[in-house]
């Protein structure tokens, strides 16, 4: 195993400050000096004092963009700075270090594109809600019936991506706003192999998840929904679908 | 034939013209956004010409009510408009998103130089002393 390759851990942040030490220790305490770049998106609390106080490299988005543009935002800053791979970390301590191991040691030895980490894949005890549940099966449906692949967490943002992927990841328009089931169908048409390794997570302790409330969680379904179709229609026609 | 009826269609249409080209002279306007609206003024400006043949066509096509017809292509017309402003509101925000994750990986890199180089200078300074 080539461990040399150099690894860049993306995390986005957002109103994070009482969340974002853990993370950061936590990938420290496992990986030593691993490259991080926190991606602090227009926060209005005071992430972006505890990150300086951390040490930690960080990129200051001068207005809000949203997860998948401040995901993308440290994705472009990998692929300038000529990372090897990136792994998508949140920034709410959901995600383990130790779990990042599996991810970085299964796309150094699976040949893999994009490797996701998995809630589901091994009964983890994850305490998933019933309408995301339902959400998350209806998706994985989607992708197994538009490419024929099993992905059983396919909203899951704990993900390792190699330097193609992150090459295309870079360019503008190619991440859409939600970069979940309709972009791992894509890239999955597109020729790059997607895997998933089984994952522990943790629940999110303080904060608010971009999923909050009633209406964010059903633009989200709904808008991930139509992707997948416009995908399927574009499969359909022979088309690359681009943008969904 | 020239239907007087029409007469102030017209005046609104060769209004609406002044008022674009003013614009576009200065700058308030682009040229290529101004063209749509050149069309939409010259349609009017035409409309004695071709009102007779509008009552012809909503015969043709079943419609009892020839001014129907009329504000269904008016619909059709601001349909198209606004999808055009869709497309380029599109445009603009990819531009701008691009603009604001370009401006946040300059700012890091300056940021970065200007602590190497703060670093340096204190470097130095000691060295001097």
């Amino acid at each position: 195993m080539d461990r040399e390759k150099s690894l860049l851990f993306v995390i986005p942040v957002y109103n994070e400050e009482k969340n974002i030490r853990r993370p950061v220790e936590d990938i420290r305490h496992v990986f030593g000096d691993a490259d991080i770049i926190a991606v602090n998106d227009n926060s209005s609390d005071g992430t972006i004092q505890v990150l300086k106080e951390l040490g930690v490299n960080y990129l200051n988005l001068p207005l809000n963009l949203g997860y998948s543009g401040a995901v993308q935002t440290g994705i472009i800053y990998a692929n300038r700075n000529n990372y090897d791979y990136v792994i998508q970390f949140d920034g709410d301590g959901q995600h383990k270090a130790k779990e990042a191991v599996k991810l970085y040691d299964g796309i150094l030895t699976s040949g893999s594109n994009i490797i996701i980490g998995s809630r589901f894949l091994d009964n983890t005890g994850y305490k998933h809600p019933f309408f995301r549940k339902i959400g998350t099966a209806l998706f994985s449906f989607m992708i197994k019936v538009l490419t024929g692949k099993k992905i059983t967490d396919p909203t899951s943002g704990f993900q390792i991506q190699d330097k193609k992927t992150i090459k295309k990841y870079s360019i503008p328009g190619e991440y859409p706003e939600f970069p979940d089931a309709n972009l791992i169908a894509r890239m999955i048409l597109e020729g790059y192999v997607v895997s998933e390794v089984s994952c522990e997570m943790a629940e999110r302790t303080d904060g608010v998840s971009m999923h909050a409330g009633i209406i964010k969680p059903i633009k989200y379904a709904i808008k991930c929904t139509y992707s997948l179709l416009l995908i399927g229609i574009f499969k359909l026609f022979g088309r690359k679908s681009k943008n969904v | 034939m020239y239907n007087l009826r029409y007469i102030p269609f017209v005046i609104i249409g060769v209004f609406a013209i002044v008022f674009l080209i003013v614009n576009v002279k200065r700058k308030k306007f682009s040229e290529k956004d101004s063209l749509i609206w050149a069309f939409a003024g010259l349609i009017l400006i035409l409309s004695p010409f071709y009102m007779d043949y509008v009552d012809k066509l909503a015969v043709m096509v079943g419609v009892d009510y020839a001014p129907s017809l009329i504000f269904a292509m008016a619909f059709l017309f601001v349909f198209f408009l606004i999808y055009r402003l869709t497309a380029t509101v599109h445009n603009l925000n990819e531009k701008v998103t691009e603009l604001i994750q370009l401006n946040s990986i300059y700012e890091n890199e300056l940021r970065i130089l200007k602590e190497k180089l703060d670093e340096r200078d204190l470097k130095d300074g000691d060295n001097k002393s």
